[in-house]
């Protein structure tokens, strides 16, 4: 969905869309968004005006989407993977305070939690947060962020079965626990490389080639000088948005919203 | 790796979707975990938002307490849409905000908020201290 784009300074009212259009485009040269002169100097803010500002928001409101869903998943995969690591830590720890004990019933606790492990960690691989994807399946996928020269690999574990994966072969308890613990040594490790892919990714879309390349494009680099007269009417033209917003309640709008978290307190 | 927060008598912060008040003495917190944390100096109520900026400053608040852009999102590409139309120069401030929001970075997003509320203050100065206003024919823009 996008966001309806209604320009309230007269002047800009120029959309990216137009600027695409030749016979709207200003003969300049080659710049990020050609608002820069062929001669070299900067743009007068009065250029600046009547070339556009960026207002393609429909734009900005897709790129939104896309990372947030994209990033939105990234995370609740490195989440994952987390609570996944947390839980095997956990049981790790366990085994090696049964190890070095002779209690009996410490050992048997300790692999029992092991037990356990398979079916807590399917839970977490294939919760609904994941929109159908197992962070435990046999797959390998790539991602392209749209639009952007990103791509993120995905690559997920081999444990499709992981009852057969946490499945000991020894008989002896003893012997059990530390072939739970060499399994577990490694399956943390396995966790570990995954979340760093998934990391990976996700600072790959934060880095330069990523969101900030894309919002260049909807917000252009422009360098100006502004004049002390361009800073003047800036000035003037936030002090008319000002009353513009205040008589169509623009805070008003934002009130309810804020009624549903902690901001209500300070109401 | 705990974020230490120290607190000042009386004073308030918002941690998730709790307001915690201290006591009259300063007070040491430990916080860890990944909910909102929000001070008393760096909260925006509703009522104080009354400039362009400080509305934009309040949208972006809401996202990062919400832990989501989605519920005013629209609003927020209007008030940028609304306050780049009336002053062009706010446009790299708004993009680093806009940017830090896209990748759900919502605390570095209101740092930079907090940035436009700044640049906003030194535009409004300029009118304030030549004297410029609206022009004499009371129409703006």
């Amino acid at each position: 969905m996008t966001s309806p784009i209604s320009s309230t300074t007269p002047n800009l009212t120029t959309t990216l869309a137009d600027l695409s259009k030749s016979e709207q485009r200003p003969n300049v040269g080659n710049g990020p968004t050609g608002l820069l002169q062929d001669s070299g100097e900067k743009p007068s803010y009065q250029d600046f005006l009547t070339t556009g500002a960026p207002t393609g928001f429909a734009t900005l409101s897709d790129v939104f989407d896309s990372m947030t869903q994209t990033v939105g998943l990234l995370k609740k995969g490195i989440e994952g993977l987390t609570k996944m690591s947390g839980l095997a830590g956990d049981a790790r720890g366990a085994l090696l305070e049964a190890q070095s004990s002779e209690d009996l019933s410490l050992r048997g606790d300790a692999l029992g939690q092991f037990g356990q492990l398979p079916a807590e960690i399917s839970t977490i691989a294939l919760s609904a947060e994941y929109e159908g994807r197992s962070l435990l399946a046999e797959v390998t996928r790539t991602e392209t962020v749209e639009a952007t020269s990103v791509s993120v690999t995905l690559v997920y574990s081999n444990y499709t079965d992981l009852q057969d994966a946490f499945a000991l072969e020894a008989e002896d308890p003893a012997d059990q626990i530390d072939e739970a613990l060499e399994f577990l040594d490694a399956f943390l490790e396995t966790l570990r490389e995954h979340k760093g892919e998934l990391t990976k990714g996700f600072e790959a879309i934060r880095g330069g080639d990523g969101v900030p390349a894309l919002l260049s494009e909807i917000f252009p680099n422009i360098d100006v000088d502004l004049t002390q007269d361009d800073l003047e009417e800036e000035a003037i033209q936030v002090l008319a948005l000002q009353t513009r917003q205040e008589l169509a309640g623009s805070t008003q709008s934002l009130t309810p919203e804020s009624q549903l978290n902690a901001l209500r307190f300070f109401s | 790796m705990a974020l230490k927060v120290e607190l000042k008598p009386g004073e308030r912060i918002i941690i998730g979707e709790s307001l915690i008040r201290n006591d009259n003495q300063r007070t040491r917190l430990f916080i860890e975990g990944s909910a909102p944390i929000l001070r008393e100096k760096d909260i925006l109520r509703p009522d104080s938002a009354d400039t362009p900026a400080k509305r934009i400053y309040l949208a972006v608040q809401l996202m990062y307490l919400s832990g989501s852009i989605d519920r005013v999102k629209d609003q927020y590409l209007q008030l940028i849409s609304d306050l780049i139309g009336a002053a062009p120069s706010t446009t790299p401030i708004i993009k680093e905000v806009s940017t830090y929001l896209a990748t759900d970075e919502f605390y570095k997003a209101l740092k930079a908020a907090k940035k436009l509320i700044e640049y906003e203050g030194m535009l409004l100065d300029h009118v304030q201290s030549s004297g410029a206003g609206l022009p004499n024919d009371g129409q703006a823009g």
